[in-house]
């Protein structure tokens, strides 16, 4: 028996992960649109190693336990995943920086994989991640932040990669970093801090971009066509968007229906 | 360890763990079934304190290599940093997190400091409003056109000055702000249940270390 109120989320849910096992199924490659912020990542790691000077990434505070945050750390792990491979196979020295204590364990599992896919894994060294206790530990980033503020002015890096769950902190980030000249790489899942980022920032990640990383990066067929997936549903979600309007206008009352 | 075990085991107990929680929520199950659907968000506290222990141990290995290298302009505050955590830690754990001086600690070294760095960072966001406002692009030219009319709506001089500076920035926000906030939001939430379907199939493999 499906719990009451929910059987219209469950319909939704089933129908997107018949999509896109369909088409995981299917033949067809979609390509993915060009996003700048991920090609931006190597043009910044290329500056550093040309510069000599270090590479800043931090997927922000947050916990993979909470709803709000843990998507986008996963999200923001994923992509400093891939920069990470890149400063190793470039031999380009870089730091992490992370909030949640909870990503420790996943980002030294990163970084273990990333030295022994370059064939190096004498030289993975664990100060690489420096962890500045945030949300998750003591209610507030502001630890975080500050620490964060000092590593960037301290060691001058010539990129700072900033994706994950942010709650405002990344305007001292990107100032302090925008001060040694960095190029700045950000984005959020969070919708009010987008904007922040959108301004400050070379490249920006914007809304649900942040959760294609893995898929961009990798060139993935089958995440590929989970993305296709994504956007089959938006398609969808406008269309019943327009049909709602118009069954408005027309008297009829849809809403009573959906929360079934 | 292996790849194996490092990569596929975590991606297949995500899995299995998000598919039980998943069918827990949809469905009406015996009592005995929910409890344990109820349990395993109260594990994950057990796991963010151990991770929290972890946490420790990494910022302990930091500081105390800082002080060892004698490294400039650092290593002081790290004795500093050092001396804190353990004065919290033998006071809480000695006297409970609830005595005065616990609080006391709290109340007057944690949060003047804190108050102190946050009061300081007007001077970044001041700065940082500089750079975001300047006029690059013609993107750039309606980003400081709206936060001129918003500042204005917000400000009593705006309202001296027009008395329609109010309505003018409450409809910034009300309607094109909206419509974009909603336009990110069905994206992004759109984009979170694609995630979690990666997730529970088992193909994101990124915060594993397997892209």
């Amino acid at each position: 028996m499906i719990v009451k109120g929910r059987i219209v989320d469950l319909i939704v849910l089933v129908l997107m992960f018949a999509v896109t096992y369909a088409l995981m199924k299917s033949k067809w490659v979609p390509s993915i649109r060009k996003i700048s912020a991920f090609d931006g990542i190597k043009e910044a790691i290329g500056r550093a190693v040309e510069m000599g000077r270090p590479v800043h990434m931090t997927p922000g505070t947050g916990s993979l336990n909470a709803m709000e945050s843990g998507p986008g750390l996963i999200a923001g792990l994923a992509t400093i995943g891939y920069a990470a491979e890149v400063c190793v196979s470039l031999k380009t020295r870089f730091i992490i920086s992370l909030g949640s204590s909870d990503a420790i364990a996943l980002a030294d599992a990163l970084l273990r994989q990333a030295f022994l896919s370059a064939g190096r894994p004498e030289e993975y060294d664990a100060s690489i991640i420096r962890y500045y206790p945030g949300r998750d530990t003591i209610g507030s980033s502001l630890a975080f932040t500050n620490s964060v503020q000092g590593l960037i002015a301290r060691e001058k890096p010539v990129a700072n990669i900033m994706i994950g769950p942010f709650y405002g902190e990344q305007i001292a980030l990107c100032e302090v970093a925008a001060r040694q000249g960095a190029i700045q790489i950000g984005g959020t899942q969070s919708i009010t801090q987008i904007s922040i980022f959108a301004a400050m920032t070379d490249y920006a990640v914007i809304g649900e971009e942040i959760f294609a990383a893995g898929a961009y990066v990798s060139k993935d067929p089958i995440q590929l066509k989970m993305i296709a997936g994504g956007d089959f549903a938006k398609i969808a979600a406008v269309a019943l968007i327009i049909l709602g309007i118009v069954l408005k206008m027309l008297g009829v009352n849809l809403l009573p229906l959906l929360q079934v | 360890m292996s790849i194996l075990l490092r990569t596929r085991v975590p991606q297949v107990l995500t899995s299995l763990v998000g598919l039980f929680l998943l069918v827990t929520y949809f469905f009406e199950l015996p009592r005995s079934i929910v409890d344990v659907a109820n349990f395993i968000p109260r594990f994950c506290v057990v796991i963010v304190a151990i991770a929290v222990g972890v946490g420790t141990i990494t910022l302990l290995n930091h500081h105390v290599s800082l002080i060892r290298k004698r490294e400039a302009g650092q290593w002081i505050y790290s004795i500093v940093m050092l001396v804190t955590l353990s004065l919290f830690v033998v006071v809480g754990l000695g006297m409970g997190a609830t005595d005065r001086t616990f609080s006391w600690i709290y109340e007057s070294l944690l949060v003047p400091c804190s108050t102190t760095t946050y009061a300081m960072w007007c001077f970044f966001i001041a700065s940082a409003c500089f750079r975001i406002l300047r006029v690059r692009s013609r993107e750039s030219l309606v980003l400081l056109v709206s936060a001129i009319l918003v500042m204005l709506s917000n400000a009593a001089l705006g309202e001296l000055i027009w008395v329609n500076f109010p309505l003018v920035g409450s409809w910034i926000q009300t309607v094109p702000m909206m419509a974009v906030f909603r336009g990110l939001t069905m994206g992004v939430g759109l984009g979170l249940i694609l995630l979690g379907i990666r997730v529970l199939l088992g193909r994101e493999k990124g915060y594993t270390g397997g892209t």
